[in-house]
């Protein structure tokens, strides 16, 4: 039997979608819900538990800890530590948000214990132990990690696993006082959200985005066009905005934003790996490059070969008379 | 001020998957013949920061520290090309083959003789192994706040300011000295060497240390993460291509595809 702590990131009233794919992830592998404990993290939990409820598990563990600092990761190493201490799991289940991804090495080191960063996916062997398989080399090449220690941590990559939905199941929420010592020197002031015109990238059905091949911004204003027809979003490969044509919050890959729209439209983009851990969950890929070998081509579904900017012209014109229909 | 980047030379990121071959006793890449090391480009994003303190605040003297089996002098020499003064290099061949867990260890090790340092700057992860551990675990092992995914980096007398990448924004966070901050790519393109930086760096010897000189046996040397097995993952290559009579009909009958898919 398995004593598995799934961390729950709750900002403001907003409740991060990771902890419904990791219950994903874990209902995947046959763990039943009396095996399953949600820690939650967030400011002023108590007030909250409305949300709280909707997590489809058994047991809820909340701090009652009243002000995180913003989810500051110097203070909440320190709460989640407090929480596996009580706990006492051997597996830690944890979504790789901005968070997460500070919290899971955290942890791994403050208790001397394994971590699998950026899991994709858990195998289960005959022995019921546990294999995490994890990207390396930019997304070329896969690894399988066994972890040797009694308590395993796995920080999972987001928006690879469908959230569980289980209605019928309903959390009982305990709420207890962690400790005192949540001095940091460390303060988060303040945050700053992207002023994004039009659709979030994270959020769009659709996206269109540019690569390295367009040879500089002005392309973007055809595809800024293509979008505004399509009602989608724009982005970029990290060549681009390394080379300041857009600005890094267009990024999509491995360093920039992980999508994962109905159709991701590529422009000249040769689809390195780093840039496809960014958008290797999409459900459709067409892609338009002059290079027929291009890496991009393994995961699209449709390609158009040949100049952008001869085909990019016959595209939109005929977008323009399909949207006019 | 004394300041610490922590750096790391790998096979060149950009290089093809045919390039490399994987050597599964110990599992660790091996580059083919003339296959170029690097090194780390985020490392390079840390090297700068550090520089652009060194700038900003004038008396900082900058250190830089890498662990490996061998070393590229050309490569793990360029630190002090850019304008740093020191280098440190620790020399093992256990370590071609240690995960996170003992990388952290030799590091706390090191810095626990050549230390202490008022900031650490590192890479925001190695582009081979992709791990983004060995920063944050050397922080917890050092006791220190940690700062990731620094895009900028200020210093006043003992006061940090820090804005770092969040997905949907930028979070500005304060601190104080010492700390660890790990640095991304958008921070800003790294300086190339100059041709009186590289001639400094030449008269630089790096100072070696085995395993022994910091008093690591080969028996505190263990793994807590198995790897098992690494391969390239299948890719399933069904694409259809768009076919017309020229490009701008390609272009045409792309959206036409699209629509008759109902993909938009």
């Amino acid at each position: 039997m398995n004593k598995v702590l799934v961390l729950a990131e709750l900002n403001g009233n907003d409740l991060d979608n990771g902890v419904f794919e990791l219950l994903s992830l874990l209902n995947n592998l046959n763990v039943s819900n009396d095996e399953i404990t949600v820690c939650v993290l967030g400011d002023n939990l108590q007030d909250k538990d409305g949300i709280l409820k909707q997590i489809p598990c058994s047991k809820i563990l909340a701090h009652s800890n009243i002000d995180t600092n913003n989810l500051n990761p110097n203070i909440l190493s320190k709460l989640a530590s407090s929480m596996i201490e009580d706990l006492q799991p051997n597996k830690i289940l944890i979504s790789k948000t901005n968070l997460g991804q500070d919290l899971a090495p955290r942890l791994a080191f403050k208790f001397g214990w394994g971590l699998v960063n950026d899991c994709l996916n858990i195998e289960k062997n005959e022995n019921n132990d546990w294999t995490g398989i994890r990207p390396i080399f930019g997304g070329n090449f896969m690894s399988k990690i066994n972890i040797k220690t009694p308590t395993e941590i796995y920080c999972v990559r987001p928006k690879v696993f469908d959230s569980l939905t289980d209605k019928t199941i309903s959390p009982e929420i305990e709420y207890k006082q962690f400790t005192n010592d949540l001095e940091t020197k460390t303060k988060v002031l303040k945050r700053i959200n992207e002023q994004s015109e039009g659709i979030k990238l994270e959020d769009a059905d659709i996206v269109i985005a540019g690569g390295r091949g367009l040879g500089g911004p002005e392309p973007f204003e055809t595809l800024d066009e293509i979008a505004g027809l399509l009602n989608a979003a724009v982005g970029a490969s990290r060549a681009v905005c390394d080379a300041g044509w857009m600005d890094h919050s267009y990024q999509i890959g491995l360093t920039g934003k992980n999508i994962s729209p109905n159709l991701y439209l590529t422009v000249a983009i040769s689809g390195a790996s780093q840039h496809m851990a960014g958008c290797g969950n999409s459900k459709h890929i067409v892609s338009i490059d002059k290079n027929v070998e291009a890496n991009i081509f393994n995961d699209a579904e449709f390609g158009a070969i040949g100049d952008w900017k001869n085909i990019l012209p016959g595209f939109l014109d005929t977008l323009k008379d399909l949207v006019k229909e | 001020m004394k300041i610490l980047v922590c750096v790391k030379e790998v096979i060149d990121p950009e290089v093809p998957v045919s390039s490399i071959d994987i050597d599964s006793n110990g599992w660790k890449f091996v580059p083919k013949q003339g296959v170029s090391t690097v090194l780390n480009g985020f490392d390079e994003n840390a090297i700068e920061a550090a520089l652009q303190l060194k700038e900003s605040i004038g008396d900082v003297e900058i250190s830089v520290l890498s662990l490996g089996k061998d070393f590229s002098m050309d490569v793990i020499k360029k630190p002090l090309s850019m304008g740093c003064q020191n280098l440190f290099l620790v020399k093992d061949d256990i370590l071609e083959t240690s995960d996170s867990f003992v990388i952290v260890n030799v590091l706390y090790e090191t810095i626990n003789k050549i230390g202490p340092f008022d900031l650490i700057l590192c890479g925001r992860h190695a582009s081979d192994w992709d791990n983004a551990q060995v920063p944050i675990g050397l922080a917890e092992k050092l006791n220190l706040d940690c700062v990731t995914l620094a895009k900028s980096i200020e210093c006043n007398n003992n006061n940090i300011t820090i804005e770092r990448v969040i997905s949907g924004g930028i979070e500005v966070l304060k601190s104080e000295l010492p700390v660890l901050i790990t640095v991304s790519n958008e921070y800003g393109e790294p300086r190339y060497p100059n041709l009186r930086g590289i001639m400094t760096a030449g008269k630089i010897q790096p100072q070696f240390f085995s395993l022994e000189d910091l008093g690591i046996s080969a028996n505190d040397i263990n793994n807590i993460n198995e790897i098992t097995d690494i391969y390239i993952p299948e890719k399933n290559s069904n694409c259809e291509f768009i076919k017309g009579e020229d490009e701008y009909d390609i272009g045409r009958n792309l959206a036409l595809k699209l629509r008759d898919k109902n993909l938009i």
